[in-house]
């Protein structure tokens, strides 16, 4: 079978599991942006439970996709919901939450003391600061989080097939089951694409969101 | 502050979201076990199920107890179970005489799963898909090896014999630890891998002895024969659709509907089935739906 | 608990088996890794053309977006099943962080302290050695932390293919819904990798007291 056969015989096949791939990811994304964007905002306040924060959302990180993923099926099978996309969506927010909150906390940290003096000297609040100040400046550092944590989620999204959550890691396990590499290739050249396109998608959006000022002075420093 | 209220009234908001494919009024949820033969009968339930009007979501690709629990918990509605797995593994059952029984262990089963968990086994499919262990012809012949008590008796005299098993058949009551117990050989040189790459593994001829299912199409394909379980280690495994109990009270059809397949399931197209899609590599999917086409068990042939 | 304590202690001599062949696969496949990494990364550092030395990176980083159970599959078709795809697979995906990592370590060496090397009458291979490598290792230690977890992590996906490990209590756990068989093999997978990052952060740590 040509690698055209392939893609008519399997056309519905892979588009549910390329559906399937994506939903997964955006869903645990935007929660992960949700949670990790105010937890990184907090780390940044209160550097003591910024550290505690970080330290666990690093433990989270060193363990094994396909252990975390066997991990939910117990524990989640206490509400029900030990299999298929929902075990899959919080293991994966639980992976992407590093990147966002490390992000978020750096890039607020590292605005410059000046910069917000100079704010408080014209007058603004507090809220007005973090809002018209902070915000902006730290954006690009958060997307860039966002970004990492989209291109990982990718891959490790591939491995929920093994919990029944579909996606393009579908076919790469389908393509062990039945000793065909036409099969894995597949699975791994979407998987591949996928992370290319979401990585490319965000680089823009984190392009377009730097504040024009900052990027002049980015570009020409790089 | 105003901003996290906001965040925090968005996020529980969106956790539901999470669910929503979960979230179900009439719909069926047809689960399937993770290997060639499961999807193929799980892809025919949903044809049939949808063809007759009911509409239905699949939950393809978990492992045996994975999906049982699935099915225990009313994540899924039903998925085809066999028999003999669902009297070692589940039941814990351990009589011999009751298991190699295929009427016998589908009433232990049945009894067993309405009494305790309301689930209800409609008639199974006319066909024993058992674990074999499988060696190449060439091999068994000139190691004098045909049944599972030469193998034992080749072991116990010193024969180094590759073994390749899955993760599950290794763990499972009626899978390799019981069957060496049986057998009464010690365990030695055993590889655990992927069901799906046991058969290049034989081909290759990197393990000489390994675990495949007898209705795969691979056996006959590459030259290979199953050793004859002499002492009826195994039971009977026949696959039957296990459905919830409250569904079928909520849509009794769905019992008509899936029966209907028994009738054309043999063993020989269940094989052909099988062989088409690990062998030859079409979608399960086309492959279910084109073959109920053949035996207009989807209507009227539309072109 | 008492199921899962029960199993440990039923299958102590297995799961000590297994986290051997774990570490055994890790080790053999970093074995490989890390020389060729950290060579590869000093000599695109040392690169002239700087479009050269991007466009391998972007090569490298697509190789990454290869899933590694897509990896390990594949390697299966070249290789057969066993311990040798196993660490194939896992040495061609732990490359690229400790080449990346050596490459931007050296590149952080100022051009200022390769000249006085050079006026002290070093050759470039002197210079490799006692400047450049020395400067550049708590990035190669960052490095090979990231390569490290990774690989001990993917290792677990290694027992589909018949290499063993953790993997394999896992898999069964999975299948077979034996929570205390999952967590077997999980726990001493996540701690095994916990340890080795830890490890690798005091040692990248105590090199900075040093100097």
């Amino acid at each position: 079978m040509s690698f055209l056969q392939f893609l008519h015989e399997y056309d519905t096949s892979l588009l549910i599991a390329l559906a399937e791939h994506v939903r997964m990811i955006a869903i645990a994304l935007a929660i992960a942006t949700l949670a990790g964007v105010p937890l990184g905002v907090w780390g940044a306040r209160n550097r003591r439970a910024g550290g505690i924060v970080l330290a666990f959302a690093n433990v989270i990180q060193t363990i094994p996709s396909i252990a975390l993923f066997g991990l939910m099926i117990p524990v989640l099978a206490l509400v029900n919901r030990g299999i298929g996309t929902f075990p899959a969506i919080i293991a994966l927010v639980l992976y992407a939450l590093l990147p966002i909150i490390r992000n978020t906390m750096v890039s607020l940290l590292a605005i410059p003391h000046a910069t917000l003096d100079a704010a408080r000297g014209l007058g603004m609040t507090e809220g007005e600061i973090f809002r018209h100040v902070m915000l902006p400046l730290a954006l690009p550092g958060i997307v860039s989080g966002i970004r990492i944590a989209a291109t990982m989620s990718v891959g490790v999204a591939a491995v929920a097939a093994f919990i029944g959550a579909g996606g393009m890691g579908h076919f790469i396990l389908r393509g062990i089951q039945t000793t065909w590499p036409m099969m894995t290739i597949a699975g791994a050249v979407g998987n591949a694409l996928l992370a290319l396109i979401v990585e490319l998608l965000l680089e823009w959006v984190e392009r377009a969101l730097t504040p024009r000022g900052v990027r002049i002075g980015a570009e020409r420093s790089a | 502050m105003n901003a996290s209220q906001h965040i925090l009234r968005l996020l529980v908001a969106l956790l539901p979201l999470a669910g929503l494919s979960c979230s179900r009024g009439d719909t069926i949820v047809v689960g399937a076990k993770a290997f060639t033969e499961g999807y193929i009968l799980g892809h025919m339930a949903v044809l049939v199920l949808r063809h007759d009007g009911f509409d239905v979501e699949e939950q393809f690709g978990l492992a045996t107890t994975a999906m049982r629990s699935a099915l225990e918990t009313g994540q899924i509605d039903l998925y085809y179970e066999y028999t003999g797995t669902a009297y070692t593994v589940y039941a814990k059952g351990t009589n011999q005489s009751v298991m190699t029984d295929s009427a016998r262990v589908l009433d232990a089963v049945r009894r067993f799963d309405s009494t305790q968990h309301g689930l209800i086994w409609l008639a199974p499919i006319p066909f024993n898909d058992t674990y074999a262990l499988l060696m190449r012809k060439d091999a068994s012949a000139r190691e004098h090896l045909a049944t599972l008590t030469d193998l034992a008796s080749a072991i116990n005299a010193g024969r180094d014999l590759t073994v390749g098993v899955d993760a599950e058949f290794y763990e499972r009551p009626d899978g390799w630890k019981a069957l060496v117990a049986r057998y009464g050989f010690p365990e030695r040189n055993v590889v655990k891998l992927d069901a799906g790459l046991i058969y290049d593994a034989l081909a290759a001829g990197r393990i000489d002895i390994g675990m495949g299912y007898s209705t795969d199409g691979q056996i006959a394909a590459l030259n290979l024969i199953a050793l004859e379980d002499d002492r009826r280690f195994f039971p009977a495994y026949n696959p039957a659709a296990v459905v919830r109990a409250e569904l079928l009270a909520r849509q009794p059809g769905v019992r008509a509907s899936l029966e209907r397949l028994n009738r054309i399931v043999t063993p020989e197209a269940i094989r052909a089935l099988n062989a088409e899609v690990a062998m030859q590599h079409h979608d399960p999917r086309k492959v279910a739906e084109r073959w109920l086409r053949e035996k207009g068990m989807l209507g009227p042939v539309s072109r | 608990m008492n199921t899962f304590l029960a199993y440990i202690a039923d299958n102590l001599g297995a799961i000590g088996i297994a986290l051997a062949q774990h570490i055994g696969i890790v080790a053999a496949a970093l074995a490989l890794a890390v020389p060729v990494g950290i060579a590869a990364g000093i000599a695109l550092a040392h690169a002239r053309s700087r479009a050269a030395r991007t466009a391998v990176f972007y090569l490298l980083g697509l190789g990454q977006t290869i899933p590694s159970l897509a990896l390990l599959a594949l390697a299966v078709g070249l290789l057969g099943v066993g311990l040798l795809p196993a660490i194939v697979a896992l040495l061609l995906y732990a490359i690229l962080p400790i080449a990346r990592n050596a490459c931007t370590g050296v590149q952080s060496v100022p051009e200022a302290t390769r000249d006085a090397a050079r006026g002290l009458g070093m050759t470039n291979m002197q210079i490799i050695r006692r400047v450049e490598l020395p400067l550049a290792r708590p990035f190669i230690i960052a490095g090979l932390r990231t390569a490290t977890v990774v690989t001990i992590s993917s290792c677990a996906l290694a027992s589909l293919i018949g290499a063993g490990g953790l993997g394999d209590f896992i898999f069964s756990g999975i299948s077979l819904f034996k929570p205390e068989a999952m967590l077997a093999g999980a726990i001493p997978t996540a701690m095994l990798a916990l340890a080795a990052d830890w490890f690798l952060g005091r040692w990248a740590a105590r090199g900075h007291a040093v100097r």
